[in-house]
């Protein structure tokens, strides 16, 4: 397949590579998967400006798969901590180094989104610092108004193309007990005055589970919904004028143990286990109408696939089964450590509505155990990953 | 014998070599397609960025393509794929040459294909393996070879 002899008749400083245009080698290059345009770009530097420039990050931007991030946390040995990021393009798993993180404590949340990596520390100073993904780039906000654990948090562009942050919901101890009575404001993120705006809180349907350990969230078309894993509740909160929409639920037919809402390009999709007392246990995907919520059926995982994301017999094997997705993909993983963290991705195909799943490759050893798994989808700007003051 | 008329177009490579070529075949080439149209006289198209060895090769690819139907047959499809693939065989000169050819030619399937296989040689590759199959110069200091590598250190494990 390949045509890989050694440049014939071309004296020590000429290479094929001279007679492209700066078009075409940035077209060839954009073919690449992420990793390989990154050593790429440490070939010369003309390789280097041409990667990243950016004209090659808006161009890689549109065609590159978002990556699949999943962050393992140990809440007594903190440098257990493990972090891998998924190519689904390349196929393969990569180790983030542990350089790439700030210096986690325990009551940190970490979380990823819209091409960041977020850390939120509910101490006293109610901590918010952000970093592009994959760079070293850490910034911290002012601080949160309202100071919360695991909440859900949304990257979204603005009117005048700006990232800006919006964090909803959470949970707030006081005394070292959990405190339900209050409902954390919704807070907006404005990078230009560096402060945070306060806006209306989650509806109280949400009361009972409002961190993102019950919460799936999916920022689609000028809104960010907050869907309720077990509850099926979902709100939407209109990002341009700051207000939830009415409490709805979507419950499809058949026993849904747990429920996640995602944005796959321009249409929302639902994917929810069920554990069919007779059938066994299934994982169903819809297509949701963003304005009626309601759901039509795409179609189930393979069985076969299913039951090698766990392999007990027990009555909550479903528990530890969670869902992500961004793009045209979608993740099922269980977030138990037996088995190494399995998972099997969906690919749908919008013209044809046909879905291909298959199995994740498995993790790089080691794999620690990990107290808290955190996974997200996000897609990655080669611009930022290439930006390098001194070269 | 067929009474219908099979238009010739009459192509001179760079260095005066003369291909025949069936019109279906030479419109695969948006360039060439737009040129007939403009005028259809029948005179001789000059490709004057094209050599003639290079020519011959891109000449084969258009018959190729135009010759095979197109299905959705996935056998068939595998066929063609694989006809590509062996088409490929070819040593780095040629490529380059090949992907300047489908450029200014704008024959689109020969461009993805020529710009994929040369993308699939430096998939997974380290900097310096790429560096020798393309005869590039490192003009890297060792120094900004090291920031670069400890930047994005999980790119070269």
């Amino acid at each position: 397949m390949e045509a890989e002899t050694c440049p014939q008749a071309l004296t020590p400083s000429q290479s094929n590579w001279d007679s492209l245009s700066v078009d075409l080698a940035e077209l060839i290059l954009s073919l690449l998967p992420i990793r390989s345009i990154v050593r790429a770009a440490a070939v010369c530097k003309l390789w280097r400006s041409l990667t990243s420039s950016r004209s090659f990050s808006v161009r890689v931007s549109a065609t590159k798969k978002p990556w699949f991030f999943l962050y393992g946390q140990n809440n007594i040995f903190l440098k257990n901590n493990q972090a891998f990021a998924f190519d689904p393009e390349a196929n393969e798993w990569l180790c983030l180094p542990t350089s790439l993180f700030p210096s986690s404590s325990q009551e940190q949340s970490f979380i990823g989104s819209g091409g960041f990596f977020i850390t939120t520390t509910p101490c006293i100073n109610a901590r918010f610092a952000f970093a592009p993904i994959l760079t070293h780039s850490w910034r911290e906000t002012s601080p949160l108004t309202y100071s919360r654990c695991n909440p859900l948090v949304g990257v979204f562009v603005d009117a005048l193309g700006m990232h800006r942050f919006i964090v909803v919901g959470g949970v707030r101890f006081i005394g070292g007990l959990v405190d339900i009575e209050d409902r954390l404001a919704v807070e907006i993120y404005d990078p230009r005055l560096d402060s945070w705006e306060v806006c209306p809180p989650l509806p109280p349907a949400f009361r009972t589970g409002n961190s993102s350990h019950s919460l799936s969230s999916a920022l689609f078309r000028g809104n960010f919904y907050v869907f309720g894993i077990y509850s099926c509740f979902v709100s939407a909160f209109d990002l341009n004028r700051r207000c939830w929409s009415e409490v709805k639920m979507i419950r499809p037919p058949g026993v849904v143990v747990s429920s996640f809402l995602i944005t796959c390009r321009d249409q929302l999709v639902m994917v929810g286990l069920c554990d069919n007392a007779h059938g066994g246990p299934s994982v169903m995907l819809w297509w949701v109408d963003e304005r009626t919520m309601e759901f039509s059926e795409i179609a189930p995982m393979p069985q076969d696939l299913l039951y090698r994301l766990f392999d007990t017999e027990e009555d909550d094997r479903f528990a530890s089964l969670k869902c992500v997705g961004l793009g045209n993909l979608i993740y099922v993983f269980n977030e138990e450590h037996h088995k190494c963290y399995p998972a099997c991705v969906c690919e749908i195909n919008f013209e044809s509505g046909k879905c291909s799943w298959r199995m994740v490759p498995p993790l790089p050893l080691p794999v620690n155990s990990f107290h808290k798994v955190i996974t997200f989808c996000s897609t990655i700007s080669m611009h930022d990953i290439l930006q390098s003051e001194d070269l | 014998m067929s009474t219908e008329e099979r238009r010739i177009v009459v192509l001179r490579s760079s260095d005066e070599e003369i291909f025949e070529v069936d019109i279906d075949v030479a419109s695969e080439s948006q360039t060439i397609k737009h040129s007939i149209e403009d005028d259809d006289s029948g005179r001789v198209i000059p490709v004057p960025n094209v050599d003639g060895h290079t020519l011959a090769k891109v000449i084969e690819y258009c018959k190729k393509h135009v010759e095979t139907p197109r299905s959705d047959d996935r056998d068939a499809q595998d066929a063609l794929r694989a006809w590509d693939t062996e088409y490929m065989k070819i040593d780095q000169n040629t490529l380059f040459e090949l992907i300047l050819a489908a450029n200014y030619l704008n024959i689109k399937g020969l461009l993805d294909l020529t710009c994929q296989t040369v993308a699939d040689m430096i998939k997974g590759k380290s900097p310096e393996e790429i560096r020798a199959m393309f005869n590039i110069k490192n003009d890297f200091t060792p120094q900004e070879e090291e920031d670069i590598r400890k930047e994005n250190q999980w790119a070269f494990e």
